[in-house]
């Protein structure tokens, strides 16, 4: 979504989901996995709102939909290419809307090509592409050049027609198995009512083209208008209650907190990060080393940001690909948080293969996981293994205080209810034990590398208070020598003059503990809430909400208004907070224009071109700083469909290019169609928490959901003569496992080019420890990673299943 | 007097997530029973002496379009229970608000409840002599709270009120939910003598394994109604009448052996 | 004629033992169960240490219960065919007899028909006890085991139960009276007790039978 829209988030929030008129949820079993959002999609239903669900199998989730579609799992880009084609043939895009906020009328570099498959710019050995022909016409100011019309050859808008051009409703079923009525059907259904909801979860985001899924989600809802408006926009519900929390504060290795790119050894001093990146991303890098590095960070020593260790571009490994560079002896010690790898990850040999050539695993969680103690699991050789293990007991979340941020990025404050078990502590206590450990032995070491532990700014008191990080992830300004009050003084303020550990939080302690705020009003009826905790940015509830008003900054629809351009007070008002470059910029100035702020364009990205936008502002620093780079999809700026590294046909597109051409492969076995004829399609359950590590100790859930299971079909059932209850063996190319069979029409068999195909599916939370243990399904799974997003095709690998 | 007070199950907006069986079990402190899978999602197919609330699936494929349907099962809370009926020593009781309540002080495990009950839901602890049922959370109910099952239910399927306006509720969402499931009912309003967990069912109550007309079992009336009451009255009859023989034989006995100087009968 | 210390054997040693063995435990069963037929008799339950107790005594009772004549069944088939064989051969004789018993019951001189091992009442006795114990039994088990039978099954047993245990206790009301302390039993306890009854009684009382066992001497 941050290539679309400039921000990697759910746009709007979960009470919002109660203003929609029509949802497609695709890519998630929300009834079952976010029981929260199914609660305010009923609100809407009980309204009259209709729910298509898409999905390889009759979920609960499908269980209340209006409209149901089994779909081969992997496929998705195909059927929403076709809804593309669609919306764009019969003319049901909002002409004002696309032409408004979104680079339709870009005119794009004239040497972009897409041939069998491959856009141009591709490098065989790096399976990189190159972003140069990607591009748009500029003018001799560095602006895009606009196009008069949608009709205009060059124009962005052409280009995304002509490619989606192929995607017919026909050719979508060959590819998907759902019938192309039914595509139509749902073509037409979503696209009759507006505003449209889009719901996706791990189901979009667990392949090969998980990136290119989301993009197809935002090309829809920009054409279709629906973006930043009450009841619209696209919401990616995480996997867990803080992972919206855990993404802000940069768990992925290609950031810092606040989306800041992470410095790359080429980056070598903070004028280089700032010419790269633009003032946009050099204001927070500042103030997070301020932050990080206190007094000893100064405009004379840039920071400290010689103290950041950087980053290597060519050996980046995700979570995936780090057990197989451990293996290796990459890696001489893992701190484990909270992460039970040994189930979770796919091909999940390669995790108990990594750990074991470490020198120390340090396990913190609350049970003694499977990876805490992965060398018991039968077959490992304890007496060949070296590594050194320490668990460390951590407090249960009603033990700690802190925040979490939901998914609708809502920092929520919450203090300890429970006095931590015995020697069990909070996180926040067992790393600051160990930091101060750390910094004790490191005294008086005069190694520069040992300066971003020596230098750092490291004082939440004797037992850390979490409010203290809240404190310093807010930030201070040292013109008051006070919190910074709001997102706005942060962003106004001279670059040097703030602090802040993750900008985007910027303001939430400002004026009290906004995160605590608890009152649940809602005037508006719209779900808005806004003094409930705090949303970031800015406590914004619903995103981009600039695109819910006209060309006059007024609503386009009275019934859900967000904001609009107050004429007298010369001012953007309203319910919510105004999603604005400058609140006193009127519609009809450039700047009263942009809804989508975070891009350098300023719209919503149809085609993601690669663009970096103005010349330099006031900067601090010498060299010339641009202002702001646009957010890339690494496989290619349109969405183009490929089926999964394992997959039981050919592409029909581009039989020369079967698979995204820039996907990371892990595994090292694969299976083929005729020896694994089978589509696995993996998922949590409502009873399981993702691997398991607490609910499988908690004896009323394992009383729910006491086992791991294979759900078939009747067909594929009677093939391999076997009866609900009957154990299964279900085995890949990687491995294999043995659960109970579910026989059920929830799932059916379906055609793709014109080969009949079952698809099985099976929950995944298992593993040979816990009071209910189980096998683990990443037995078989497939290690291959989405080249953008990093996320591993969890969701299809061939398989094969007999009776055991 | 307390109103009559009802659970609305919507099984429209239920989506099977089984939080009322764990929220029962942790307000209810009932300990974990050890299952497995017996088909489809379901680990457990009736109440026990611990299990009170458990969901149940039922899948129809039908045209080449898939039902999937759910409901929650519990003690009714029947406005005639035939538990409390068929209950030998006056261990279940009615309240004004509806609720049927196991007295466990009373309660000596005896099962005749548990035959009787159209739906089999109140289980003996065989161990313990001592049936049990959910009590729809009287505990809580008596202090301003809604039932744990209701306050868990996150779809909103569960809803708690009085009796008068939840069946208002009730009715006004079934027009609704006809719309897309012609068969849609509401299962209780009348049943045994109107039932306090009322349900929208989308489909034929068969096709959720309940039965359509569940009655107060007529062998349970012919028992307590007629047996019991008058029935007995033939055994201290009987006592009567050989104590009025003891003495009349005696009588008649000794007015004839002073009339003929013997006896009637010899020896 | 039969002098007054001649005696012929009336009951073996087996039909007894079936007798008092049933009666001990029907008794019993009686008691523990009777807590359960009406709350006003509750206080009953007392006596084996509450309910749950009575329960217990209750079952193991009815174990004893059904073993008993079974057992006896197996070991005497002769004797039980014999009592079958007399029970079901009613004739006018018998009819006479029922009809005349009220008055006779009540001490009004009456002319007895011959009767045969059992008389008209004692032939009614028999049917209506043992059809009233076998279902019982039949009940009782199946309310004991209701998981293993079909719940109408399980639900007609309660009231079948306590009818048959009306019935049953009524028979037994004057089957005691009649055997023990009505003007006319004396002999018949002794028969029950002792197994054999003074010939002058049983020619009397049961003259076809008389005939038959002595042959007419």
């Amino acid at each position: 979504m941050s290539p679309s829209f400039g921000r990697g988030a759910m746009t709007n929030s979960w009470q919002d989901m109660q203003n929609s008129e029509v949802f497609l949820i695709a890519g998630s079993n929300c009834a079952e996995c976010h029981p929260i959002a199914w609660k305010w999609i009923n609100r809407a239903r009980l309204k009259g709102a209709k729910v298509i669900v898409v999905d390889p199998r009759f979920t609960r989730t499908a269980s209340k939909a209006d409209i149901f579609a089994q779909i081969r799992p992997g496929t998705d880009i195909a059927y929403l290419g076709a809804i593309i084609k669609y919306i764009i043939d019969n003319k049901l895009y909002d002409d004002y809307y696309v032409k408004t906020f979104t680079n339709a009328l870009y005119k794009i570099n004239k040497d972009f090509k897409f041939e069998d498959g491959m856009f141009s710019g591709f490098n065989s050995e790096t399976k990189k592409y190159s972003y140069s022909t990607w591009s748009y016409q500029l003018d001799a100011n560095n602006n895009p050049i606009k196009a008069d019309s949608l009709d205009d050859p060059d124009c962005a808008f052409t280009k995304l027609k002509e490619h989606f051009s192929r995607y017919t409703f026909e050719l979508a079923e060959q590819i998907t198995g759902i019938p192309a009525a039914k595509i139509k059907e749902i073509a037409e259904v979503f696209c009759s009512r507006r505003p449209g909801n889009i719901l996706y979860a791990l189901g979009m985001t667990q392949h090969t083209t998980a990136v290119q899924g989301i993009r197809c989600y935002a090309i829809i809802q920009l054409l279709l208008g629906n973006m930043g408006k009450a009841g619209g926009g696209i919401q990616a519900l995480r996997g867990e209650p803080n992972v919206q929390g855990s993404t802000d504060m940069a768990n992925l290795n290609a950031n810092l907190p606040g989306y800041i790119p992470y410095p790359t050894n080429a980056e070598k001093t903070l004028q280089h990060f700032a010419a790269k990146h633009g003032t946009a991303q050099y204001r927070p890098m500042v103030a997070i080393l301020k932050a990080w590095f206190g007094q000893n960070a100064t405009a004379a020593n840039d920071y400290g940001y010689d103290w950041l260790p950087k980053n290597n571009p060519a050996n980046m490994p995700t979570q995936t690909q780090f057990f197989g560079q451990m293996e290796k002896g990459q890696f001489k010690l893992l701190f484990n948080f909270g992460s039970n790898s040994t189930v979770s990850i796919p091909d999940r040999k390669i995790v108990a293969r990594g750990l074991s050539k470490l020198d120390m695993l340090v396990v913190t969680d609350i049970f003694e996981t499977e990876t805490a103690q992965f060398w018991r699991e039968p077959g490992m050789k304890p007496e060949d293994i070296q590594t050194e293990v320490i668990f460390l007991p951590a407090a249960f979340v009603y033990e700690k205080a802190g925040t979490m941020t939901n998914s609708s990025r809502l920092i929520q404050w919450k203090e300890a209810a429970l006095k931590p078990l015995n020697e069990s502590l909070p996180d926040l206590d067992i790393i600051d034990l160990i930091f101060k450990k750390i910094r004790e032995l490191y005294a008086g070491s005069t190694d520069p590398k040992d300066n971003a532990i020596l230098k750092a700014n490291w004082d939440y008191g004797k037992h850390a208070d979490p409010y203290k990080v809240l404190e310093e992830i807010n930030g201070y300004n040292d013109n008051t020598g006070k919190l910074i009050s709001s997102l706005a003084e942060y962003l106004n303020a001279p670059i040097g003059t703030v602090s802040t550990g993750c900008w985007i939080y910027a303001g939430v302690t400002g004026s009290g503990n906004l995160a605590n705020q608890r009152n649940n009003s809602d005037p508006t009826g719209l779900g808005l809430n806004k003094d409930y905790a705090y949303a970031w940015p800015g406590n914004i509830r619903v995103l981009y909400n600039r695109a819910s008003c006209d060309a006059n900054g007024q609503p386009v629809d009275e019934k859900r208004k967000l904001i609009w351009w107050d004429a007298a007070q010369g001012v953007w008002t309203g319910y919510d907070g105004p999603d604005v470059v400058d609140k006193t910029k009127g519609p009809d100035t450039p700047e009263g224009k942009v809804a989508f702020k975070q891009t350098p364009e300023g719209v919503g990205r149809l085609f993601t071109a690669s663009y970096t936008s103005g010349v330099p502002v006031a900067a601090t620093v010498e060299l010339p700083v641009p202002t702001r780079s646009a957010g890339m999809t690494v496989d290619g700026p349109l969405p183009e469909f490929y089926e999964p590294i394992e997959s039981p046909t050919a592409n029909i597109l581009h039989p020369n290019v079967q698979n995204n051409p820039c996907a990371k492969i892990i595994s090292t076995e694969f299976g083929s169609p005729e020896e694994y004829p089978h589509v696995l399609t993996t998922y949590g359950v409502v009873e399981h928490f993702c691997a398991g590590a607490i609910t499988r100790n908690i004896p009323w859930l394992n009383e729910i959901m006491p086992e791991p299971f294979a759900e078939i079909s009747k067909s594929l059932a009677k093939k391999i003569g076997v009866k609900e209850g009957d154990k299964v063996e279900v085995s890949s190319a990687r491995g294999k496992l043995t659960v109970r069979a579910i026989v059920t029409d929830r799932l059916q068999p379906y055609k793709v080019n014109g080969k009949e195909v079952e698809t099985i599916g099976m929950p995944w939370s298992w593993g040979f420890a816990s009071l209910s243990p189980g096998p683990s399904t990443n037995n078989v799974t497939m290690a291959a990673i989405d080249p953008g997003a990093g996320t591993p095709e969890y969701k299809c690998c061939l398989v094969n299943i007999r009776r055991a | 007097m307390t109103t009559r007070k009802m659970v609305f199950v919507d099984t429209s907006l239920c989506t099977g997530c089984k939080g009322c069986s764990v929220a029962c079990k942790a307000w209810n402190e009932l300990p974990a029973e050890k299952t497995k899978l017996i088909y489809g999602y379901i680990s457990q197919d009736s109440t026990t002496p611990t299990t009170w609330t458990y969901m149940s699936y039922h899948e129809k494929y039908e045209n080449g379009k898939m039902h999937f349907l759910m409901m929650k099962h519990q003690c009714y809370h029947c406005g005639d229970p035939a538990c409390m009926k068929a209950c030998p020593v006056g261990a279940i009781s009615q309240t004004d608000s509806g609720y049927v309540l196991i007295n466990q002080d009373k309660c000596i495990g005896c099962g005749y409840c548990v035959a009787n009950c159209p739906w089999g839901i109140p289980k003996t602890d065989e161990t313990k002599n001592k049936t049990y049922k959910c009590t729809g959370c009287i505990d809580r109910v008596e202090n301003g709270l809604k039932p744990a099952c209701v306050s868990t239910c996150q779809p909103g399927a569960l809803q708690f009120g009085d009796r008068e306006a939840m069946l208002q509720t009730a009715k006004a969402r079934l027009e609704e939910v006809k719309k897309s499931y012609p068969k849609a009912n509401l299962y209780g309003e009348n049943l045994m003598g109107g039932t306090t967990y009322v349900y929208l069912l989308l489909d034929e109550p068969e096709v959720y394994g309940l039965p359509a007309n569940p009655t107060v079992p007529s062998s349970l009336t012919f028992w307590k109604d007629i047996i019991q009451p008058y029935g007995g009255w033939l055994i201290p009859l009987a006592g009567a009448a050989a104590i009025g023989s003891f003495f009349s034989t005696r009588l008649i006995n000794a007015a004839s052996s002073k009339s003929k100087g013997g006896k009637t009968h010899g020896h | 004629m039969v002098t007054k210390k001649e005696r012929v054997l009336r009951f073996s040693g087996s039909a007894r033992f079936a007798h008092w063995g049933h009666t001990i435990t029907f008794l019993v069963l009686l008691i523990s169960g009777l807590a359960l037929f009406s709350p006003s008799l509750g206080f009953l339950a007392a006596i084996f240490g509450g309910y749950v107790s009575a329960g217990v005594v209750h079952r193991v009772m009815a174990v004893f219960y059904t073993i008993i004549p079974l057992a006896c069944l197996i070991a005497n088939p002769k004797g039980f065919v014999e009592w079958w064989k007399d029970v079901f051969s009613f004739g006018a004789d018998d009819i006479k007899f029922l009809m005349v018993f009220p008055l006779e019951f009540f001490g009004f001189p009456v002319k007895i028909p011959p009767q045969s091992k059992f008389n008209g009442g004692e032939k009614m006795n028999s049917v209506i006890t043992t059809t009233s114990c076998v279902l019982l039994a039949i009940s009782g088990y199946i309310m004991w085991f209701k998981e293993s039978f079909p719940i109408g099954l399980v639900q007609w047993s309660y009231p079948i139960h306590d009818i048959c245990m009306i019935l049953a206790t009524t028979m037994v009301c004057m089957h005691a009276y009649l055997g023990s302390f009505h003007p006319g039993s004396g002999e018949s306890f002794w028969g029950m007790w002792k197994g054999t009854v003074r010939a002058d009684w049983a020619a009397h009382h049961h003259a076809k039978w008389y005939e038959k066992v002595t042959g007419g001497k």
